[in-house]
């Protein structure tokens, strides 16, 4: 080998692993380098077969790797400093995953419901509708349907605005407040777990 | 003498209640959300001013006890923004919560997280409809 060869890695953000199969550098990292490296490099094994358990990858590790398989060798590493590898099972459409989806819906559907029906109890909503029934038309009506039926229509309709629903096939511009708590959930997680599998 | 404690006693009351109610929209973002859904961001103040009138003209019909005598089928258009309204607040409520993140990560479904929408949505609409068709004014 002549000279000194440079490599730059950087790790993924947040690398797809499988469970059962060996972890290779091109699998937690993108690489720059010299054709003639690229193979040996991006082949190199981190970690053997997978089992469900979650490692933090550390910066220092990748290097002296790197540097045990190849001579003549600078690394340079480009962003943040460790990778959390979080191996999942090849998600799979069993009829166990649409008995969850159908449970965990019924669940907040139920939940959701009831409550509402708490929501209108706690603040005397009928009362409010018998009010504001009395304050529009100036008679009274002990069951002011007229606004209440309506109003559980635009219920439906104020969480279908806050969710932005209507835009859900179209490829919309920003994220929705879902999609950012989803992420926001995912990245605390993440951090956890690189702050407590760190020491090991 | 008296007068004067009751008009300061009023007054700091409606001003820790007006000041409440704002925080509390403004923290859960239904102002801002509303006016990014009709794409009138760029009036901010809009939004504000609304607020502030809305408050002020319901609290004085309510407290004069005023009579508006308008037509009943006014009611259906009032009836739904009133609902669109707590529909929002109650979903960001809700969100600062989490539920939905964690009920689905938990399960193992989160690319399916969007159902839960369409399950509370359901689940709000229909089982309000049941409470005021039965229990909602039983009593």
């Amino acid at each position: 080998m002549n000279g000194n060869e440079e490599v730059y890695f950087q790790f993924k953000s947040s690398p797809q692993i499988d469970i059962g199969k060996p972890v290779y550098l091109k699998d937690i990292a993108h690489i720059s380098c010299s054709d003639a490296l690229r193979f040996n490099i991006e082949n190199i094994q981190i970690l053997p077969q997978m089992f469900n358990k979650s490692y933090a990858v550390k910066a220092v590790d990748i290097t002296q790797l790197i540097r045990d398989n190849m001579e003549n060798i600078t690394v340079n590493l480009l962003g943040k400093e460790n990778v959390l590898i979080d191996p999942k099972l090849k998600e799979k459409h069993s009829i166990m995953t649409i008995f969850t989806i159908v449970m965990a819906s019924l669940l907040l559907f139920i939940g959701a419901g009831l409550a509402i029906m708490y929501f209108h109890e706690d603040v005397n909503m009928h009362e409010t509708h018998r009010d504001i029934y009395e304050l529009v038309t100036g008679t009274k009506e002990n069951r002011p349907l007229i606004i209440s039926i309506p109003y559980s229509l635009g219920l439906g309709l104020g969480i279908a605005i806050f969710f932005d629903v209507f835009s859900l096939d179209k490829k919309r511009s920003k994220p929705g407040p879902l999609e950012i708590e989803v992420y926001k959930y995912n990245k605390d997680i993440e951090d956890y777990k690189l702050s407590i599998y760190d020491e090991k | 003498m008296k007068y004067i404690i009751c008009i300061l006693l009023g007054l700091s009351g409606g001003l820790v209640v007006g000041g409440g109610l704002v925080a509390f929209f403004t923290l859960l973002g239904v102002i801002s959300n509303i006016l990014k859904f009709t794409k009138t961001e760029i009036y901010p103040k809009v939004g504000e001013l609304s607020v502030l009138i809305g408050a002020l003209v319901a609290s004085v019909l309510y407290l004069f006890e005023i009579k508006l005598h308008i037509n009943r089928y006014f009611l259906v258009f009032l009836g739904l923004l009133a609902g669109i309204f707590i529909g929002i607040v109650a979903s960001a409520l809700a969100e600062t919560l989490d539920v939905m993140p964690v009920v689905a990560d938990r399960l193992n479904i989160i690319r399916w997280v969007y159902i839960g929408v369409f399950a509370i949505m359901f689940g709000k609409v229909f089982f309000s409809i049941i409470y005021w068709l039965t229990l909602g004014f039983s009593h």
